[in-house]
This record gives C-alpha cells, structure tokens and sequence, in this order.
C-alpha cells in the first residue's frame, strides 16, 4: 500500500509539473493560471441524517486529513471561467457510538458468504481511512477582487481503502429482534473490500486571494453515492464522503 | 455585500450538515423478552430458569394454595404480554379459567406472547411452574420425549412423568444454531450435535450425542468443533462467543441422596482428534459422563453480592467447587466395544458429609453432564465422536 501512495504522490507532482509547463506555454494567455494548494479537511464517511439506531456518538476525529492538489483555470471572461484539477486526498475518521436495534451482520473476514446476521445493541468503533485520487471539474465565478466562488462535479479513485473496527460491550439479537441474545465484546470487523473504488459527488468552494500569489480556500466536498459497494448490508444505512476542507494555494505566474 | 453574502452561504451548508447529524429521537424497543418475575412473597425456590422462549419457576416446597400466587412479568420496556388463548386447553364444563391455567403451568406448561413496544415483533414462551414438594427432578430418563424448538428446529428433551412436563434438560443447541445460520447449513434436528437415536437400549428412542465441526463460523471464533452435550440444567447463548464455559448452567434442586448413577451406552471415537485451531493432536477422543451433587445453599451462601449469586455451577467450576458433596464419573469413556449397549453403574463419591435432612428440605442440587467429546469444553475432540445414552437412572438412599 505505501509503495502504491508514493506512487500516487509522485503522479500529482508529474501533473503538476506537467500543467505548471503547459502553463509556460501558454504564458502569453491571460486566460490560463495554474494553482497549487493543500490543507487539511474535517468530515467523515457519514449518513445524510443520522439514523436512529445511532443512540450517541462518543468520540469523533478526523483521520488522514489532507489534501494536495493543483488546478488550471481557463478564464472564459473576467467573471466565469472553468477549472480541471487532479487532488490527492485522505477522507478519514475515527468514531466510537453506541447504537441500538442497529441491523448488521459480522462477517469472516473477506468472506461475505459466511455472516452472523442480527440486530447489535452496544458500543461500536468505525475506523475509515481511504485515500484518493480525485479529479474535480468546476466552474468559477469572480465575485470580487479578492473573492471568487467555485462549483462542480469531482470524481475519486480510491488508491487506499480502510474501514473497519471493533464491536463491544454489547450484545447482538440472533436474525430477529426476538432471537438469541448473544453478548459480544471485542468482536472485529473489516469492510475494506466492500468500500468503491470510485466516488463520484460535487464541491462547493471559495477562494480569497490574500494578494497576487497566495490565496485562502475553503471547499465543501458532497459524494453523491454511498461509498460502500452495492450489495454491502452490514450497515443498513447509506454512508456518503461529506468534508469540509480548509487550506492555502499558490498561483503559479 | 458579496462577501457576506458568500458567509451566509457557507453557513446555510454548515447548518444542513449539521442538523441533518443530530441525533434521533430513540426507536420504539423491538425486543420482546421476559427479563425477570416479581412476586409479592417468597415463592421462588430458585431465581426463574429463563431462556428465549421458555420460563421455568421453581415454587419454594411450602407453596400449596397456587390461586393466591400473584406473579408479575418483568419485560423488554414498553412491551406487552397476553395469554395465548389457543394454548389453553378448557376441559368440558369447566368455568374457572384461573383454575385451568394454573393447572396447565403445572402439567405442560401455558403459553403467553410477548409484543415489542413497537407492534412489529412478537414472542411466545412457555411458562412452566414447578411444585417442589415431592422432589421434582426425576431419577428416571428413557429420553423417549422430545420437542423440537419451532425456529431452530433443534432437539430438546423433557421428561412426561404422571402428565407432567419436566424441563431439566440443556445442551448447546442453541449455540449451534449460530454456525449453521453462519455457514448456511440446514436446520433440521439431525444437523445438530444433540438429537435423539431409534437406536435405543429401550423404549424407541435414546440420547444421540455428536461432535461437530463449527465450520466458518468456528474458525471466525476459534472453536472449531461442538461437541454434542446433554446436562441437567439450562443452556444461556448469552456468553457462547465470550465466555462459553459459563454458557453451561449445570444442576436442580434434588431432594434425595444420590448413590450411583446408572444408564446404558455405546460409543464410537472420531478418527482425529484436533485441538482448539483444528490441529491434530495425538491422543484418542473419549465421552464424559458424570453426576455432581452439590450444596446449593452453600453455593449461593459462598458469594457475596447478591445480585450474583446463581444456583447453578458452570463449565468453571462443575468439577471443582467448594459446594460439591460428591461426584460419579465414568472412569473410561474410550470407545465401547462392539455395537451393543454397555451398561455402566457410577458411584457417587461422597467427599463431604450431607445431612439428610438438608437434602430433603431442598437445599442440594444435581447436575448430570454428558459429552461425546471428554474435551470438548475446550473445543478438543474428534469431528463424528457420536455417544448415545439411554435408560438413565440415579439410584437413590431410600
């Protein structure tokens, strides 16, 4: 996995050398700039709206929150233009809950035929940390000198996936709420080969240019789809990438 | 005024994530269990047996005028209880539905359904009362009764003893329910380890005790093989994935002095026995079959909090217990010659003194174990070690 992120990372610098090139190219152009940016994100692999099997939520912290990235913009006229840009991003989190009636089912690991399926009632750990390759396509929109607004599609490769954890200080109903009452402690899972490879959602951002070359950005990532694969029914509810991500760019120029 | 416009927009996204995060109002219970009786005396001789469906009140001996019992269910929160009323069986002409229940919670039982508190999910268990003023655990056992449970479809035995129902018997069925659900097995009765056999020593049937492999559900565990166990007493799936050993609640009240137990048997040893990783281990598989008597008084006495004291011992201390007066146990339980019953007489060696009258006021227990794997609370036997039983009998001082 470590070689595979290097050489994720070696590919961003490539594309970033390559747009930074293209840029020098086009140098003549007012119409084309090059930005670079990275920072740091906060958010999860979260339902839309909690369901009601969460009872609370004990702990929550990011995990692997970053990105870096670049982005070329064509500007189109002095207000609209539209950008392409390649990010390398973690989407993470570390949760502990405590859940009741939560349908879901314990899995040998990596084998999704063999299940204990049932209705857990206790404490539970999530553990996701997913890297991606993310390529968002967006239209900007200049509204001030300082300030412009970004809006638009992305897609995301998974490069990296983890997501599992732990069940414990609970007790697990045997196929129905009425079945066998099983108590489980420390009983693990993994979920990674149920995570997608592709994560497709829409960014809502903005940008304040603190002067010609640096500027502030702040960007709300939405994935429209769940993140775990089709047919995955240990979480009886949709997970989505939701992050809300913070950072600092550069203008290449 | 863009800029703050720009604000407002940021916050609106904040405010939809964030309310769309709050936590729900609570789901009405689903569950639907009897978690505990109340009475308004001291009627209980022991705290109730109570599993997932069934629910064994053992009444204290000086319990005679049963009308005025006044009994209270402690249920799941939020659900509701209710008589089944097909399970009542009127006799012709009789008017006193009070009179015919508690009649039948003394011969076979009633039953009474239990609704969660949100309608969806519905329950039934059995209530039994248990008088015990004449002794109630038998001393006879054909195993020519069984039923089997409605969901698992697992065998269970009881004894019919003059029209009554006695519920003495557990095994752990019901744990193996969970590795066939998990490896997508069959339920049906003979996919079990604990089953009933036409091959009997008497009667139609006996006791058929196999040693099965856990499969994947096993491996995910780390117990590997179930042996086939039966045992007076009851079988709680509660602690089977954390602590199995106390899975096993040996042992009821019993009001005479045991002296030997008898029974007749065969047994065919599995070809390999492997340990708790399923790896070979070089010794031949052997069955158990033992009696302890114990002093239940002394037992619940020897623990100091209350709301821990239990009437039973487990697969911890069966063997090993302060409270235990005596033990009988099949010295060799290598495999039988032949296909023919040996009938084998165990004594019960006393390693304390017992007054009599103790015993008769109930304050001693019994508990008979079998398994058709010697280790296999350690999950160490042969996969197809099969042990069958029959005409059991405990010899009692008369």
């Amino acid at each position: 996995m470590k070689i595979s992120i290097y050489i994720v990372l070696l590919a961003v610098m490539a594309s970033i050398s390559t747009l930074v090139n293209a840029q020098e190219i086009d140098s003549k152009d007012d119409r084309l700039d090059v930005q670079v940016m990275l920072g740091t994100k906060i958010g999860g692999a979260a339902p839309l709206s909690l369901p009601r099997e969460i009872r609370k939520i004990k702990s929550y912290s990011p995990n692997v929150p970053f990105f870096v990235g670049a982005k070329a913009n064509y500007h189109i006229d002095s207000k609209w233009g539209l950008s392409l840009g390649l990010t390398f991003e973690g989407k993470g989190m570390d949760t502990k809950a405590t859940v009741k009636g939560y349908k879901t089912t314990f899995n040998a690991v990596n084998d999704s035929k063999d299940e204990l399926r049932g209705y857990y009632t206790g404490d539970i750990t999530t553990k996701v940390h997913n890297l991606y390759l993310s390529v968002p396509i967006q239209a900007t929109y200049q509204l001030s000198n300082h300030w412009n607004v970004q809006a638009g599609p992305y897609i995301s490769f998974a490069v990296k996936k983890e997501f599992y954890g732990e069940a414990y200080n609970g007790y697990l109903r045997h196929e129905q709420p009425t079945g066998d009452k099983i108590i489980v402690d420390n009983a693990d899972y993994d979920f990674k080969e149920s995570v997608r490879n592709i994560d497709v959602g829409l960014s809502l951002g903005t940008q304040y240019a603190v002067n010609r070359k640096f500027f502030a950005l702040a960007q709300l990532d939405y994935g429209f789809n769940n993140i775990m694969k089709n047919g995955f029914e240990s979480i009886s509810f949709g997970l989505h990438n939701i992050f809300m991500n913070v950072g600092v760019g550069y203008k290449l120029k | 005024m863009k800029q703050r416009r720009i604000y407002l927009w940021v916050i609106c996204f904040m405010l939809l994530f964030s309310l769309g995060s709050c936590i729900k109002e609570e789901a009405l219970n689903m569950e639907a269990d009897i978690v505990g009786i109340q009475a308004e005396e001291d009627i209980f001789l022991l705290n109730p047996v109570i599993t997932n469906n069934q629910v064994t009140v053992y009444l204290q001996p000086s319990i005679h005028d049963l009308k005025k019992l006044n009994m209270k269910f402690d249920l799941t929160p939020g659900a509701s209880i209710e008589l089944l009323q097909d399970s009542l069986k009127m006799p012709a002409g009789e008017q006193d539905v009070n009179k015919v229940i508690i009649d039948q919670l003394l011969k076979n039982g009633v039953y009474y359904k239990v609704v969660s508190q949100d309608k969806q999910f519905a329950k039934n268990y059995l209530i039994k009362l248990v008088k015990t003023d004449g002794g109630f655990v038998p001393t006879e056992y054909g195993f020519e009764d069984i039923s089997i449970d409605k969901d698992e479809k697992y065998t269970i035995f009881f004894n019919k003893i003059d029209g009554e129902d006695f519920y003495n018997w557990g095994s752990g069925n019901p744990s193996f329910s969970l590795t066939l659900s998990f490896g997508g097995g069959v339920k049906e009765p003979e996919s079990y380890p604990t089953k009933t056999t036409t091959d009997a020593h008497s009667g139609t049937k006996a006791a058929l005790l196999e040693t099965k492999l856990t499969g994947s559900f096993g491996a995910m565990f780390k117990k590997p093989i179930a042996a086939g166990n039966l045992f007076i007493g009851s079988f709680d799936t509660g602690p089977v994935l954390t602590d199995p050993l106390s899975a096993t609640q040996f042992g009821l009240p019993f009001n005479q002095i045991p002296l030997a137990l008898e029974g007749y048997y065969k047994y065919t040893a599995g070809a390999n026995v492997t340990d708790e990783n399923l790896k070979p281990v070089n010794m031949k598989d052997s069955c158990d079959i033992y009696a302890v008597f114990y002093n239940r008084k002394k037992l619940m006495a020897s623990e100091p909090k209350p709301e821990n004291r239990v009437s039973y011992l487990t697969g911890h201390n069966i063997l090993t217990d302060p409270s235990i007066v005596a033990i009988a146990r099949l010295e060799n339980g290598g495999a039988t010659a032949g296909n023919n019953f040996v009938k084998f007489v165990l004594p019960f060696k006393y390693s304390a003194k017992v007054t009599e009258s103790d015993v008769t006021n109930l304050d001693y227990s019994i508990a008979i174990v079998m398994s058709s794997s010697k280790y296999g609370d350690n999950f160490i036997g042969a996969v197809g070690s099969k042990l069958i039983v029959d005409d059991l009998k405990i010899v009692t001082q008369k």
